[in-house]
């Protein structure tokens, strides 16, 4: 079956995103703001793992970021909007639930979470990305979404500067990395470690982590760190695998081939106590 | 690709529930204000004693909470008894000889020569099952003597984060001195309103997490009110329990206070039930608390209560917050409430560290 996204994120992509490539002076066919594909691709993307602050000949960091929003984002939503239709079937998510978005660069995985909701989606988002560009990004398609607006959002550059004030409780939380795992700052044991302080801070509810990456093995190099440390921290890996989803484009159907895994750890009812 | 579903995953591991727990196994649980520990303790021994070989269960508490046990135990044909009185009738009945007690305190007992007599005799445990509420305030050779010459099994219920002042047993000592596993935490709060949960969470702290609300709201925002002087409070009070009923709590810092409140409250409120209570005065028994009517306490009174309306009064003595202790006081006191909260103050103003302790007008609102 064709993983199709909800109405009004495609006609949320369509004004935020697609219309402003198309419509700007510079895009001329077949580029994107007067770039080839590959050139983007390579160059203005760096595959994913640009630093979006910085202009590019010409290209301002937004430009940047558009493009990303562009020419990737759309299949790493139908990833993760399949994901969570599995996860969650007909129900929708739990109560009170957090989503901490790591790597997020347009709000991808809010997005994304947004869909399973059948109408106004009710959970705290915390957005994590070093860019600052693709943070606003996010927020814009955030804010644009009425399906969002009941969504308490915070944008921060790092998990350790996520603000939480109220008392550790049992909220539950899912936890999205969609294609971060490529990038070169990043310390997997590290990551993980920060996470863990912030779920502590948040409290003893259950927590779900979805991975998600391209399917190229050099992009996976640190899932096993990651998957040991998440390990180490009690967490149970439930799927890992690469897998398909069919999409449609313009010229018909197509696969995506892609990696995903799926990692939980249940509530926590057990007080440790040192002896 | 292909995935579980939420509800495979999180039912797995599913943990066994309180009530789920074999009768003939020994159990530690801790839970925050408001998780129904005393009634789960209840529960616990009506279940244990139905499964007993031998009826002989017995439900411990400390000195104030004995009333509250035994009213909620009522027909269910389950003993309950104060720590003192129950350990008195143990030792005595075992060794016939009286309970030693210290020199310089002859209501203390001598718990190292209490061990130590048993030890020599052969004592062992007979009883099935030893059930003890408010655990953090029983002393930690309680636990020992228990463990070693009174039950097969125990049951034991606490919550370190509710102990005030710092004559309290920790998890951690009573895991130690009964070998216990880890105590599994409760997870409901049945007790207060979302609204009276928030502000109490304001001042939570310590291990346990803040427990999940499961009660609706009833649209009521707890509120700070600036008052003149003490006729002033007893205006406020006597008005809300004529118009609104049910059992009202009201916590003084200064006992001259509840003094002086107490007599005003009785004269505006002929026919209803007004008292006072002290932890100095031996008159916890000889009210009841849960009635309807106006209880004035003061702040080492009113733990393990609750009440349908609290108003703390004098919060300018107890803001701003200066430790850990303070903290837990606020936080205990709080959530004594179901339903309707006032933090009372005046009729000075509240400084600005004072103020800034207290939550936010969406959680506590201004009058
Ligand atoms: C390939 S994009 C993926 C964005 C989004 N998750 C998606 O699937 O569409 C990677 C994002 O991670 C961010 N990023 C890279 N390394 C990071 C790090 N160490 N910490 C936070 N964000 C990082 C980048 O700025 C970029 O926005």
């Amino acid at each position: 079956m064709t993983t199709q996204l909800p109405r009004w994120l495609v006609s949320l992509r369509s004004s935020v995103v697609v219309e402003p490539v198309r419509n700007d002076p510079r895009t001329v066919e077949h580029t994107v703001f007067g770039i080839d594909l590959k050139t983007a691709q390579r160059k203005v993307l760096a595959n994913g793992q640009a630093n979006f602050d910085k202009s590019w000949n010409g290209l301002s960091p937004h430009d940047r970021a558009l493009v990303y929003a562009y020419l990737n984002q759309l299949g790493h939503l139908e990833e993760l909007v399949e994901a969570f239709r599995q996860l969650f079937k007909d129900q929708e998510p739990p109560n009170e639930t957090i989503l901490i978005d790591i790597g997020c660069g347009p709000c991808t995985g809010g997005l994304a979470f947004t869909s399973v909701y059948s109408n106004t989606a009710r959970f705290d988002y915390i957005g994590v990305d070093r860019s600052q560009t693709m943070r606003e990004l996010g927020e814009l398609m955030a804010a644009t979404a009425t399906q969002m607006n009941e969504v308490n959002r915070q944008w921060i550059a790092d998990i350790t500067s996520a603000k939480w004030n109220s008392a550790p409780g049992w909220r539950p939380i899912i936890v999205v990395v969609s294609y971060l795992l490529a990038s070169p700052t990043l310390i997997p044991g590290q990551l993980v470690t920060q996470l863990e302080t912030l779920l502590r801070k948040i409290g003893n509810g259950p927590v779900t982590v979805l991975y998600t990456n391209s399917n190229q093995p050099i992009a996976n190099l640190k899932f096993p760190e990651f998957n040991d440390s998440l390990n180490k921290i009690g967490f149970k890996l439930y799927a890992d695998d690469e897998g398909e989803i069919v999409v449609s484009r313009r010229d018909g159907s197509t696969k995506r081939n892609f990696r995903y895994a799926l990692f939980h750890r249940p509530l926590k009812r057990i007080l440790k106590l040192d002896n | 690709m292909k995935l579980p579903t939420y509800e495979e995953i999180s039912s797995d591991e599913k943990q066994l529930e309180v009530r789920e727990w074999p009768p003939n196994e020994s159990l530690f649980v801790v839970g925050p204000p408001g998780s129904g520990k005393t009634v789960l303790a209840v529960l616990r021994a009506e279940m244990v004693s139905e499964w007993a070989e031998e009826k002989d269960v017995i439900l411990v508490t400390y000195n104030r909470m004995l009333r509250r046990l035994l009213d909620l135990l009522d027909r269910s044909g389950v003993n309950a008894s104060t720590m003192h009185s129950f350990v008195w009738n143990h030792y005595t009945h075992v060794t016939k000889e009286d309970v030693p007690t210290l020199q310089t305190n002859s209501y203390v007992y001598n718990w190292k020569n209490m061990i130590s007599h048993l030890s020599q005799s052969s004592v062992s445990s007979s009883l099935s099952c030893l059930i003890v509420d408010e655990g953090q305030d029983l002393p930690v050779d309680f636990f020992r003597y228990t463990a070693r010459f009174v039950a097969k099994t125990l049951t034991v219920f606490a919550d370190q984060d509710q102990a005030i002042g710092d004559r309290h047993t920790t998890l951690e000592q009573i895991k130690g001195a009964t070998g216990l596993d880890d105590p599994i935490i409760l997870q409901n709060n049945h007790r207060n309103t979302p609204e009276v949960a928030r502000v109490a969470e304001h001042f939570h702290s310590g291990l346990l997490p803040a427990a999940k609300v499961s009660r609706n709201s009833i649209g009521e925002v707890p509120r700070l009110v600036k008052t003149r002087d003490i006729d002033h409070v007893a205006v406020l009070v006597s008005n809300w329990r004529q118009t609104r009923g049910g059992s009202v709590g009201v916590i003084v810092v200064r006992n001259e206070t509840g003094i002086a409140l107490h007599q005003k409250l009785k004269d505006r409120l002929s026919g209803t039930r007004v008292d006072i209570y002290r932890n100095d005065d031996k008159n916890e028994n000889s009210i009841n608390v849960l009635n309807d009517g106006v209880t004035v306490l003061n702040k080492e009174s009113v733990k393990g209560q609750e009440f349908d309306t609290v108003f703390i009064l004098e919060i300018e003595h107890l803001i701003p917050i200066a430790n850990d202790t303070d903290r837990r006081a606020m936080y205990m006191m709080c959530s004594r409430a179901r339903d309707h909260l006032f933090l009372i103050y005046g009729p000075t103003e509240l400084t600005v560290p004072a103020a800034e302790a207290l939550p936010g007008p969406e959680i506590l609102e201004r009058v």
